[in-house]
């Protein structure tokens, strides 16, 4: 790939641990697939790491990634019935690549999309928040996905990553 | 110069450096940003701020090294530090420990999640 001639220059990017991807849809707008997910997750106490969902009035749509330690608890869950008409679909290993501030600027979100798009990488979610710009990809693939970004975008030479703890687990995301 | 202080804010969590560091210019601060501990003392070397508000739980070197480290620096003691902590749910599972809090050399500590309003006053309290 040909490097971008004037990167731009950006704060940091940032890997999350391996997370589970849950994706609910209905193709009814009146189903609430956000606050059902978000209900049946509080319930049981995971912990959302990512969520984006469909504007009111949409489709009902919704994806959200929790730890992947409770990949299996949360199909469990979703597949044993939820009590609405929703969709639920699954991917096993993703992960959250962050890259901060976009500073509202369009040229980074279009860069950032045509980066990843150019290198390969699955994108399935994508978010923005005040300061990030959030992508969901393949876990196996983080590494690729930011040196793809990397074409466009003057990073740090490191991305942030989660600690691991003394006993090698992963930490959550939020500290 | 601006006689505005000029407060650091650092913290592994963008968004949460975003939020702080808006409330604080809304307030009259200047602010800058940092997202670990080595960029941490990068820029208190380029821009020695009057206060550095500083999470515990980050990559590369944690908030309580940085904070010891401010501390016990002739040239930057007098920098004012403030630790966010939310070490406690995590002893069990991570490096740090109730030990590392005890014994921080911080000015001041503010559990999170974080009252925003609270940690204006804090931060103003000090460098008034």
């Amino acid at each position: 790939m040909q490097a971008y001639s004037a990167k731009i220059p950006l704060a940091g990017i940032k890997l999350s641990n391996e997370l589970f991807l849950i994706r609910l849809s209905s193709s009814s707008s009146s189903v609430d697939t956000r606050s059902a997910l978000c209900q049946i997750l509080a319930e049981n106490r995971i912990n959302i790491q990512f969520l984006t969902g469909s504007a009111p009035g949409e489709l009902s749509a919704v994806t959200g990634c929790v730890a992947a330690k409770y990949r299996a608890r949360v199909k469990e869950l979703l597949l044993a019935g939820v009590g609405f008409e929703a969709k639920p679909e699954f991917v096993s290993s993703v992960g959250l690549l962050s890259l901060f501030p976009h500073r509202a600027s369009l040229k980074i979100l279009g860069l950032s999309l045509l980066a990843l798009g150019r290198s390969g990488v699955p994108i399935y979610a994508m978010a923005s928040s005040l300061s990030v710009l959030s992508f969901i990809t393949d876990y196996a693939r983080l590494l690729e996905a930011t040196k793809a970004l990397k074409e466009y975008f003057d990073l740090p030479p490191e991305p942030i990553t989660i600690p691991r703890s003394n006993n090698g687990t992963q930490q959550e995301m939020s500290s | 110069m601006s006689d505005k202080k000029l407060v650091l804010v650092v913290d592994d969590d963008p968004d949460l450096v975003e939020a702080i560091c808006m409330k604080l210019e809304s307030e009259n601060f200047r602010t800058a940003k940092a997202y670990d501990g080595v960029q941490a003392w990068e820029r208190i070397k380029e821009e020695r701020p009057d206060l550095v508000i500083l999470d515990v739980m980050m990559p590369n070197k944690n908030g309580y090294v940085v904070c010891d480290e401010i501390k016990n620096d002739p040239q930057y003691k007098d920098i004012t530090v403030v630790l966010l902590t939310a070490v406690g749910e995590a002893v069990t599972s991570t490096s740090y420990t109730h030990m590392d809090g005890k014994t921080a050399l911080a000015d001041e500590f503010i559990p999170k999640p974080i009252d925003l309003d609270n940690l204006m006053e804090i931060v103003k309290d000090y460098t008034s």
